[in-house]
């Protein structure tokens, strides 16, 4: 009886060591919510690069965080455009990271101006979220564009 | 040489006639020189021709042999006043001594058997059975508050005291025109009623029929009762019912005026009833003077506002008001004394809920509100597409509106002089609720595929207030019993208001700044306009200094004045910034105007003639005020066996004046003459009158609407038969 309890306190000693040190083996993600960033947008026009500061960006996650929106605030592709627009994003993929998020996605189609706007189709959609800050770079039709924004309280 | 130029006429007038009658009249003759010397104005404890303003008074016989039935008819008349005759009965637009605006409240206090009318809208009806009109020129706003800016207009009904015979009068003439009245005393009731019809003198060539009918009845029943010698009772019941078209405005072209030609509904409708109650206590030593009065109006107004065949846009401008006045005055009984002083108070309260809703209809869409907006957006983002058939832009307004005052008045009678100072303080508020609403369906070309809905709701309260404080002083001396001359310092306000008419451009432009926001398009050059916090205008006022006399000797009397007015936050009539199709009233700082006044009556029987001038400079050219005014009227009675033939005329002009700020559209001095021969039996007449005998073409409005020029002229000639039975 005895040789029979301590076998099983070894097992049991054998199972509760090896969950121990597959889950320090794992790496710590978060889940990203969604938040609102202030930055400088930099546009690679035709007629040569241009920023416009305070930018306001939302990033918008799904519920289960795996896909997300990016809306941008009255942004110019031009800067004799005599509008500004708010730009959709939509369905980018989001990749947890240790301290935030690597987002991509494929060529899409934004929205903008209450419909979707192929005229501007998003291709080379890479971005990142570490800690505070949203970065990403991406090209509005043949127009390179990129963001750098910190999460506003 | 402006002074010299046009201020010498006038003080020669003045310096001949007090020399002339300073030299040559007996003073013992004051009852025939002064035919005036038993009329008397609201409010004031001398007769008027003791009162140190200058003063016009018509009588019953002067209206009726001029054919004198409303209020502009009046324009020259008496010097001075201009109140031109277009759009519809709520017009009443009034100009008197280069005071006076387009829009909102007048510059010229309405009284009639000394109630208070508080709305312009209910000044323009048909006059019926009355005594005298007694104009006092020149502010008063001690004794009669707000709006008596300009002057007093006081309307005195028939008395039953008066026992007057029963008369009828009809009427016809050109357009179809209808005039048939009727007043009547019996016992202590005087009763009058007239009715109007007209087809319309104006063609609208889009329609092809005349934009301008009416057919209006007024009643009046006057109710006077004497209760032992100390209290007298009086209440005076008018009602005025009417429909009709209007807006008679004709486009400018290339210099040329063309016909009357708008696609919509061009129509005003109201229904004003007044009941004025008057008690008067004559205590041993203090008289008591009491009136109240409710006051209701409901009124609905059509406008096709762009005045063009195209469908642009219309207003609609619909009111219901109720109004009641209060005034309780202290004076001495007696007035053969020194000191005649008064002390009173006087209290009013009116709310209105308007309904003001403009309707952009197609080609107003198209051209206000989506050129407009495709214009800021570039042509490779899209465009902007309003589906409707129509947006309405709904406009409902309460306003409320309450005065309080409180004044004196002292009158010294010093045998030879005059003198009179008074004050009153005068407060006046105001809150105005808008709820306003935009409704559209919208997309956004080539992105959009379905409309959208959109409503942009604008809804709020703005209040006002202001204190007045009103004084006066003024000395008449009679040189003799015939002649007086008077200096008077006095100061009038008009009320300030809110800009209900800016609203749907307000809605215009937050709609299009909504629509863009929906979409999360953002234009460098947002849509601007003002916001109904910029709506509210503050109360003008005016300082008058002014020196005059006056004379009659016999047949013969003879006025004169000349005025200097001080003019602050002076309410003009403007554009809004941005892209608006209304207009607003706004303080334009400080104006002044100098003027002279003349009147001039020879009446030896059984010829009369009578002669107003008057000459009026304001700084900045004011519009639509014009530099003269003039009026020449004569007569001749000649007496046949049993009857008399009476053969009047008379000329009337104003001009030149200006149509815009900046000169361009100018209106020369232009006559027009009327005429009137009758045959007059013991009971009953019969005449022909005609206005507007050599068929002239002045001018009396001008306004720009979308970049159009708009103009409306005068009634054209009009030849009317009518009998007047005294029975």
């Amino acid at each position: 009886m005895k040789r029979t309890i301590y076998l099983m306190l070894a097992i049991a000693a054998i199972l509760v060591s090896c969950d121990k040190s597959e889950k320090e083996n794992e790496q710590p993600v978060q889940v990203l919510k969604s938040t609102d960033y202030s930055g400088t947008l930099t546009v690679n026009a035709s007629s040569g690069a241009f920023d416009t500061e305070n930018v306001k960006v939302s990033y918008y996650a799904t519920e289960k965080a795996d896909s997300a929106s990016i809306i941008m605030y009255q942004v110019k592709f031009s800067p004799r455009m005599p509008v500004s627009l708010d730009v959709t994003v939509p369905g980018i993929v989001v990749k947890p990271t240790e301290k935030g998020a690597i987002l991509t996605c494929d060529s899409i189609v934004p929205l903008a101006m209450g419909g979707e706007y192929p005229n501007y189709t998003v291709t080379g959609f890479e971005g990142e979220i570490v800690d505070d800050e949203l970065t990403f770079s991406l090209k509005f039709g043949s127009t390179p564009t990129s963001y750098r924004g910190q999460a506003t309280k | 040489m402006l002074f010299l130029r046009n201020f010498a006429p006038a003080m020669t007038t003045m310096v001949l006639i007090s020399l002339w009658a300073a030299v040559s009249l007996p003073s013992d003759t004051l009852a025939q020189y002064l035919p005036i010397v038993d009329i008397t104005a609201p409010k004031e404890r001398v007769s008027v021709g003791q009162i140190a303003s200058a003063v016009s008074v018509i009588s019953n016989e002067t209206l009726h042999r001029s054919g004198t039935y409303r209020p502009n008819q009046l324009s020259s008349v008496v010097p001075g006043l201009h109140i031109p005759d277009y759009g519809a009965s709520l017009t009443s637009t009034i100009y008197i001594r280069g005071l006076g605006s387009r829009m909102e409240n007048p510059v010229m206090g309405l009284y009639i058997d000394g109630i208070p009318v508080l709305d312009k809208n209910e000044y323009d009806s048909d006059w019926e059975g009355l005594s005298s009109a007694v104009m006092l020129r020149g502010p008063q706003g001690t004794l009669y508050g707000r709006n008596a800016m300009g002057g007093v207009l006081s309307l005195t009904t028939l008395s039953p005291l008066d026992n007057p015979d029963p008369t009828i009068n009809i009427e016809y003439g050109t357009a179809g025109t209808v005039r048939a009245g009727a007043s009547i005393v019996a016992g202590s009731h005087a009763l009058s009623s007239t009715y109007r019809h007209t087809d319309g003198y104006h063609l609208n060539t889009f329609k092809n029929k005349n934009c301008d009918p009416y057919d209006g009845l007024t009643f009046r029943w006057r109710w006077e009762h004497h209760s032992g010698a100390r209290i007298i009772m009086s209440n005076l019941l008018m009602a005025n019912i009417s429909r009709e078209g209007g807006f008679a405005y004709g486009q400018l072209k290339n210099d040329t005026l063309y016909p009357v030609s708008y696609n919509d509904e061009g129509s005003y409708r109201r229904l004003s009833v007044i009941d004025g109650f008057k008690l008067n206590y004559c205590g041993k030593t203090v008289r008591t003077e009491t009136s109240a009065s409710l006051q209701l109006l409901s009124d609905n107004m059509y406008m096709d506002q762009d005045y063009t065949p195209i469908s642009v846009f219309t207003l609609q401008q619909k009111q219901t008001s109720g109004a009641g006045t209060f005034e309780l005055t202290l004076s001495r009984t007696h007035d053969n004394v020194i000191w005649k002083p008064q002390t009173g108070i006087f209290s009013f309260y009116k709310r209105n809920s308007l309904f003001a809703p403009v309707i952009f209809k197609r080609d107003g869409i198209e051209t206000l509100i989506l050129n407009n907006a495709n214009s800021h957006i570039p042509a490779e983002i899209g465009h902007l597409v309003i589906s409707d058939a129509t947006m309405p832009v709904n406009s409902d307004f309460m306003i409320d509106t309450w005065n309080t005052a409180l004044f004196h008045e002292s009158v010294f009678d010093l045998d030879r002089w005059i003198i009179t100072a008074g004050i009153r303080l005068d407060y006046e508020g105001g809150t105005m609720d808008y709820d306003c609403m935009a409704r559209l369906h919208y997309r956004f070309e080539p992105v959009m595929s379905q409309d959208k809905e959109l409503a942009v709701p604008y809804c709020g309260t703005v209040s006002h207030s202001h204190l007045e404080l009103i004084p006066k002083l003024s000395a008449l001396f009679k040189a003799s019993d015939a002649v007086t001359f008077y200096t008077t310092v006095s100061k009038g306000y008009r009320a300030g208001g809110f800009n209900t008419q800016i609203f749907s451009d307000i809605l215009q432009n937050l709609t299009m700044n909504a629509v863009m926001q929906d979409l999360g398009v953002y234009l460098d050059r947002q849509f601007v306009s003002v916001s109904a916090h910029n709506t509210e205008y503050d109360p003008e006022n005016a300082w008058n200094m002014e020196i005059g006399t006056r004379l009659h000797k016999g047949s013969f009397s003879g006025s004169a004045s000349a005025y200097y007015m001080d003019v602050r936050h002076q309410q003009l009539t403007v554009f809004p910034p941005g892209m608006s199709t209304g207009r607003m009233m706004t303080n334009a700082g400080r104006s002044r105007s100098i003027g002279t006044e003349t009147e001039l009556g020879w009446n030896p029987e059984p010829f009369r003639s009578h002669i107003s001038w008057s000459w009026c400079d304001t700084r900045n050219r004011l519009p639509y005020v014009p530099k003269h005014t003039l009026y020449i009227g004569a007569g001749y009675s000649f007496r046949l066996k049993d009857k008399t033939l009476d053969m009047d005329t008379g000329l009337n002009g104003a001009g030149p004046l200006y149509w815009n700020e900046t000169g361009t559209r100018r209106e020369p001095f232009r006559l027009k003459a009327d005429c009137r021969i009758a045959l007059i039996f013991t009971d009953w007449e019969i005449y022909v009158r005609c206005e507007n005998i050599t068929d002239t073409k002045r001018r009396s409005f001008y306004f720009k609407s979308l970049g159009n020029e708009f103009f409306a002229t005068d009634r054209p000639r009009l030849i009317m038969i009518g009998t007047t039975f005294n029975l």
